[in-house]
C-alpha cells in the first residue's frame, strides 16, 4: 500500500502539488485510524473473553459450569466470598450463584394459626396440630438446623421454579420430611411422654433405643434425609417453642391439674417432713432412754466396784491369812469405833441393861423418820438387809 | 493489507467456529436429560446427573444406575439428529387434605407427598409427547401421578384400621415396626411405583406430611381430654390424702417400734449390769471367809455413816453394838 502513495515531485512546486498532499494525508490519517480499530478491537476482545471472570459478592457462592458440567462438585470447592472467578466467555462457561452454607426450615404441620381475641380457643379447621399416641392433640413446632454438605446436589438437583409452589427446592422436601418426622413420631409417643420429655423405647435399626421426642424426631429426620439423598447434613432438630396442649378448656383443665399436682406435692413433702420430725423425736427420746440406761448401769457398775474395792484389796492381801485378815478387820473396826466416839458431834450414852437382862426403861421421844427412798440395789446376801433401822426403844 | 488480511481470517474462523460447535455440538446441564434422535431412527440418552433408570418402552423394564454425562457432546447436525431437553431433576408433589376412610370406619384427614423424576426418558417422552415443551410435559406428569398419589392413599388408608383400642395401642407401642403410618406409607409408596413406571417415571420417596381429624372428631377429642384431666385431679386429690395419711401413720408406727426398741435395749443393759453386780456378790458370798470379810466391812461402813453428824447413840450394856464399842476400846491395837 506503501508503494502506491505518490511522492512529492521536487519539480513541480505549484499546480498537482495541493492534490498530492491532501492524499497523502489521508493515506496517514486511514493507516493512524486502521492501528486504533486494532487496537479498538484488541481491546473489546479482551474484554469479551474477560466478561464472565469478576470477584464473587459479599455472602455469595459462586460455581462455575463449563459446558453444562460444574467445575466445582464439593463443599470446599464452591468459590466464596471474596475469590476471583476466572471463567470463559458464554456458552463455554456460566457463572451461577448457589445456596449453601448452614440454613434451617421450620415446621409447618404442628402450631397453632393466630387468634383474634384474649381468649383463643382450639379450633381445628384453623389450627394445626398432631395426634399422639394416645389420640391426644398437641401442638409441636421445630426448627431443623442443616448444612448444605453436597451444593451440586443441593442446588441443582431439585425442581426450582419461581413461578411455582416448589420454588424453594430442597428446602421444600426438607420441610416436608420434617412434617413427616414429626407426624410420625408424635404417632409413637403418649401426650405426656412428648410435654414432660419421657423416654420411650424407639427401634433404631436391630435395636430399640430409648429416647425423648425431640432426639426420636431428629432420628426419624436423619433417616429420611439420607434416604431422600437430598445432599445436606443435619445440625439440629429444636423445639421453636415448647410444645403445649391444645388451647382453651384443655389448657385450663392442664393448668388445674398442674397447679393441684404441686400442691400434691407439698402436701406429701409436708407429710413427710412431718413424719421425719416425728420419727428423729422418738429416736432421740430412744438416745435418752439408752444414755439413761448407760448412765444408770455405768453407775451402778461404779458403785460396785468401789463398794468391792476395798474388799478385793483385803482379800487379796489376807486371803492365805485368815488371821491377819481378822486382825486387820478388827483394827478397822476399832478405828471406826474410836474416830466414832472420838468425834465431838456423837454423844453416846450407855445405859446399864435391865432386870435379869432385858432392856432398860427409857423414856424417849423420837421424831419419825422420812420415808426411805428406793436404791438402786440391794446389797444381796447381806444379813442386814442393807438397811439397818434405827434401834427401837427397849 | 497483511495485517488486514490477518484479522479477517481471525474473526472469520471465529464465526466459522461458532458456527460449527452450534451445529455439531450440545450441552448437557446437570439438571437435563437429553435425547438425541438420529436421521436413521436411532436414539442416544444422556444424562446431566448420576441415577438410576428404567430401559424399556411399557415400564417393565430393569433398573440401572447410570453416570453424569454433563459437558459438551457431538452430534451430527439439524435435521440428520435432533435433540431433546427434558428436565432431569427431582420434583415435589403434594395431595390435597383430604378424609380418609379407615378399615373400622373412623375418619382422618391425610395429606402426602412425593418426590419423583423422570427415569425412563424415551418411555416418557411417548407417553406426554403431545405436550409441545419439556415444561407442560412434566406439569402434566405431575397431575397425572398425583392422582396415582390420592387413589393409592385412598386404596391403602381404607385397608387400614386408623383408630385402636388401649389394648391395640400397647401392642402398637411394644412393636414399633408395626407402625401404622410408616407401613401405609410404604404400601402406598409400593402402589404408586408401578404406576409411575408405566410413565416413565420414578418415585424417589413418597411420606404423609399432615394427619388431622374432622371437626366434630376433634372437637371431641377436645372433650375428652378435658373430662381426662378433671378425673386425674380428683384422682389426685384421694391419693394425695392417702399418701399423706399412709406416711403419717407409718411414721407413727416407725416412732413407736423406735421407742420400744430402745426401751426394749435399757431393760436388756439393766439386767446386764445387774446381772454383772450379782455375779460380783455371788463371788463375794462363795466362801465363808468372803463372806465374813463382806459383812464386816458392811458394818465398817455402817459405823462410818455415824461420823461427822449430829447424833447421840444410847445403848444399852446388853445390845451388840455396845460390846462392839467396848471390845473395841478394850483390844490392844494389832501390830501387822
Amino acid at each position: 500500500m506503501d508503494d502506491k502513495i505518490p511522492k512529492p515531485d521536487p519539480g513541480l512546486e505549484t499546480g498537482e502539488t495541493g492534490t498530492d498532499v491532501s492524499t497523502q494525508a489521508l493515506t496517514q490519517a486511514l493507516r493512524g485510524g486502521f492501528v486504533i480499530l486494532y487496537i479498538v478491537i484488541l481491546i473489546l476482545a479482551g474484554y469479551f473473553l474477560a466478561s464472565n471472570s469478576a470477584r464473587v459478592k459479599p455472602g455469595a457462592s459462586t460455581v462455575v459450569l463449563r459446558f453444562g458440567r460444574p467445575l466445582q462438585t464439593s463443599k470446599g470447592e464452591v468459590l466464596t466470598e471474596g475469590k476471583m472467578v476466572w471463567a470463559w466467555p458464554r456458552p463455554i462457561d456460566e457463572k451461577v450463584d448457589i445456596t449453601g452454607g448452614t440454613r434451617s426450615v421450620f415446621s409447618t404441620v404442628g402450631w397453632y394459626g393466630a387468634a383474634t381475641g384474649a381468649n383463643a380457643q382450639f379450633n381445628p379447621d384453623r389450627d394445626r396440630y398432631v395426634l399422639t399416641r394416645d389420640w391426644n392433640i398437641l401442638h409441636v413446632q421445630m426448627e431443623l438446623r442443616y448444612e448444605v454438605e453436597d451444593p451440586i446436589r443441593y442446588n441443582f438437583g431439585f425442581f426450582k421454579d419461581d413461578d411455582s409452589e416448589n420454588s424453594r427446592g430442597v428446602e421444600t422436601v426438607l420441610e416436608l420430611a420434617l412434617n413427616n418426622a414429626i407426624v410420625l413420631t408424635a404417632s409413637v409417643f403418649e401426650a405426656n411422654e412428648i410435654l414432660d420429655t419421657i423416654p420411650v423405647d424407639v427401634v433404631d435399626g436391630e435395636k430399640t433405643v430409648s429416647m425423648v421426642f425431640k432426639k426420636a424426631v431428629a432420628h426419624h429426620l436423619g433417616r429420611l434425609v439420607a434416604e431422600y439423598d437430598l445432599g445436606i447434613g443435619v445440625e439440629s432438630v429444636e423445639f421453636i417453642s415448647a410444645p403445649v396442649l391444645p388451647r382453651g378448656k384443655v389448657a385450663i383443665e392442664d393448668a388445674k391439674l398442674r397447679q393441684k399436682r404441686a400442691a400434691s406435692s407439698d402436701a406429701l413433702n409436708e407429710a413427710i417432713e412431718k413424719a421425719r420430725t416425728l420419727k428423729n423425736q422418738a429416736r432421740v427420746g430412744a438416745d435418752n432412754i439408752i444414755k439413761k440406761a448407760e448412765s444408770e448401769s455405768g453407775q451402778l457398775a461404779e458403785k460396785v466396784k468401789n463398794e468391792f474395792a476395798e474388799f478385793n484389796s483385803l482379800w487379796d492381801n489376807f486371803k492365805d491369812d485368815p488371821e491377819g485378815l481378822q486382825l486387820e478387820l478388827e483394827k478397822r473396826l476399832r478405828d471406826t469405833v474410836r474416830g466414832i466416839m472420838s468425834d465431838p458431834s456423837v454423844e453416846i450414852t450407855k445405859l446399864p441393861a435391865g432386870v435379869a437382862g432385858g432392856r432398860p426403861k427409857v423414856k424417849l421421844v423420837v421424831r419419825r423418820l422420812p420415808p426411805r427412798g428406793p436404791e438402786a440395789m440391794e446389797f444381796e446376801g447381806d444379813p442386814d438387809g442393807g438397811s439397818q433401822k434405827a434401834p427401837g426403844p427397849n | 493489507m497483511k495485517a488486514k488480511s490477518t484479522v479477517v481470517l481471525v474473526i472469520g474462523s471465529l464465526l466459522l467456529a461458532v458456527f460449527l460447535s452450534l451445529m455439531f455440538t450440545y450441552q448437557v446441564r446437570s439438571n437435563e436429560i437429553v435425547l438425541v434422535d438420529s436421521w436413521s431412527g436411532g436414539r442416544q440418552i444422556k444424562y446431566g446427573s448420576a441415577t438410576t433408570v428404567t430401559d424399556g418402552n411399557e415400564g417393565n423394564g430393569t433398573s440401572r444406575e447410570v453416570e453424569s454425562d454433563a459437558g459438551i457432546q457431538f452430534r451430527l447436525p439439524w435435521p440428520l439428529e435432533k435433540v431433546y431437553k427434558l428436565d432431569g431433576r427431582t420434583h415435589v408433589l403434594e395431595t390435597g387434605f383430604d378424609e380418609e376412610l379407615g378399615a373400622g370406619g373412623e375418619t382422618l384427614l391425610v395429606s402426602a407427598y412425593a418426590g419423583w423424576h423422570v427415569n425412563n426418558a424415551n418411555l416418557f417422552r411417548t407417553k406426554f409427547g403431545d405436550q409441545r415443551t419439556a415444561p407442560l410435559m412434566m406439569r402434566k406428569a405431575k397431575a397425572t401421578l398425583r392422582d396415582h398419589v390420592e387413589s393409592a392413599r385412598d386404596e391403602v388408608l381404607g385397608g387400614t384400621k386408623l383408630f385402636m383400642t388401649p389394648e391395640e395401642m400397647e401392642f402398637r407401642k411394644e412393636n414399633q415396626a408395626s407402625l401404622t403410618y410408616m407401613e401405609a406409607e410404604k404400601k402406598i409408596k409400593a402402589i404408586v411405583e408401578t404406576k409411575a413406571k408405566g410413565l416413565g417415571l420414578g418415585i424417589k420417596f413418597l411420606g404423609i406430611k399432615r394427619v388431622g381429624l374432622p371437626e366434630t372428631q376433634a372437637q371431641g377429642i377436645i372433650e375428652g381430654m378435658v373430662q381426662f384431666k378433671g378425673t386425674k385431679i380428683n384422682a389426685l386429690n384421694q391419693e394425695t390424702q392417702q399418701q399423706s395419711e399412709a406416711i403419717q401413720n407409718t411414721a407413727a408406727t416407725e416412732a413407736l417400734a423406735i421407742i420400744e426398741k430402745a426401751e426394749s435395749n435399757a431393760t436388756r443393759m439393766r439386767n446386764e449390769a445387774r446381772s454383772k453386780v450379782s455375779e460380783i456378790y455371788a463371788e463375794a458370798d462363795s466362801s465363808a471367809e468372803k463372806a465374813r470379810l463382806a459383812i464386816t466391812l458392811k458394818q465398817i461402813k455402817a459405823l462410818e455413816v455415824l461420823r461427822a453428824k449430829q447424833i447421840q447413840l444410847i445403848i444399852s450394856d446388853n445390845h451388840p453394838l455396845f460390846n462392839v464399842f467396848d471390845e473395841a476400846m478394850q483390844k490392844p491395837v494389832p501390830k501387822k
